[in-house]
């Protein structure tokens, strides 16, 4: 089963992330508490698997952390209904929705996308994926983030404002979503910036750990 | 040639659009020029292969065609120098970037993202793909737009703020691309809604042309 779950990533036709999903980091960013979903895109070319390096993108202000739940689908899923969205579920993974805040403020008040903020390379920094029966409670899950050994977020998917069943009807009402799917839950209040040099430590408690570097991006020779 | 470009769709990982490339667009919807390309994502579930039918969000106010060149990727990409980057197209197509207006304009005033407004399913209606050799020069292609037989667009590629090159540069040094990509290079000004019933005839003349029919999405029987 998990080595199954091993082949879901590569399947992956894309990454829908859910925003302000947590009423406390909607706060703690200023932001409004949404009445449905902010869904986001970000490329399959940001997934960064366990133990890689964070890239920070030269010359562009402050990238942050996101420690999130990341719901993985099982097959091709079209108009679910609530009440049977989980039965589109795989597994799970612990994922980090890395976003240069910067460049996301700015792209708020000029009304553009968020896809430079949040679609870079090595921006979706990943778990191994835990097939579901490792998961029985998806709403009782403790999220956590170190950098450098210090606490930076700590949260419980209890605090979700939309829950998953709601989630995968939600969005599959928009977009069809795939076998390997990703959604990346939202995130609980702690978000900060990391430096070159730091150590990012995370994990969904008593299941799964993930380990980061962080650097800052190599300029490519000059063209 | 033409087999092995058929199969490039189907290994296509995202589909990257360029907002606002041609002067006189970003003009009719009142929008600056910009400095440097407006990035955002279409997922690979909204491509509607030649023939199929457009769907029209219900309660979701209007739906724009865009008529747009799509260029589609060789290889691997990734930091590409301009004088290099027509090395890593492999074809080209004529794409549709539809576009739930209301929903852009909505997103816009409130710094959201636009994946509700651009990334839903049939909102890439796309052309079988033309091989690279087919098309000596893409800076001087004639593209058109028809709804019910009266034009609604035309305009030429050598209209485009920025260039094939430097696109293709500028979106490999945020993101890497892969074989099968698609680049949308933006839509020439005379955008505006379908309804229901309608038929969108496109082109590149001389090349390409494609139809679509227009309808309304059915709901889902009730959860």
């Amino acid at each position: 089963m998990a080595a199954a779950c091993e082949k879901l990533l590569q399947l992956s036709t894309t990454i829908v992330a859910a925003g302000r999903n947590y009423a406390a980091h909607a706060k703690e960013l200023g932001n409004a508490v949404p009445k449905e979903p902010v869904l986001f895109l970000k490329p399959t070319s940001s997934y960064l698997p366990n133990g890689g390096t964070i890239q920070i993108p030269h010359n562009e202000g402050s990238l942050h952390h996101e420690v999130e739940l990341a719901v993985v689908i099982a097959k091709k899923a079209r108009d679910v209904p609530q009440s049977s969205a989980m039965h589109y579920v795989a597994g799970y993974a612990l994922a980090l929705d890395m976003t240069a805040r910067d460049l996301q403020a700015t792209a708020k008040s000029a009304g553009l996308p968020w896809t430079l903020a949040k679609g870079q390379d090595t921006f979706t920094p990943i778990s191994s994926i835990l097939p579901k029966n490792l998961v029985p409670n998806p709403d009782d899950l403790e999220l956590w983030l170190k950098v450098d050994e210090e606490i930076r977020q700590k949260g419980s998917t209890k605090d979700m404002i939309f829950k998953i069943p709601f989630i995968i009807s939600h969005i599959s009402s928009v977009m069809t979503l795939f076998e390997g799917d990703v959604i990346l839950t939202g995130t609980p209040p702690g978000v900060g910036p990391v430096k070159e040099g730091q150590t990012i430590t995370a994990g969904i408690t008593g299941l799964v750990d993930v380990q980061f570097n962080v650097e800052k991006r190599k300029k490519p020779s000059s063209s």
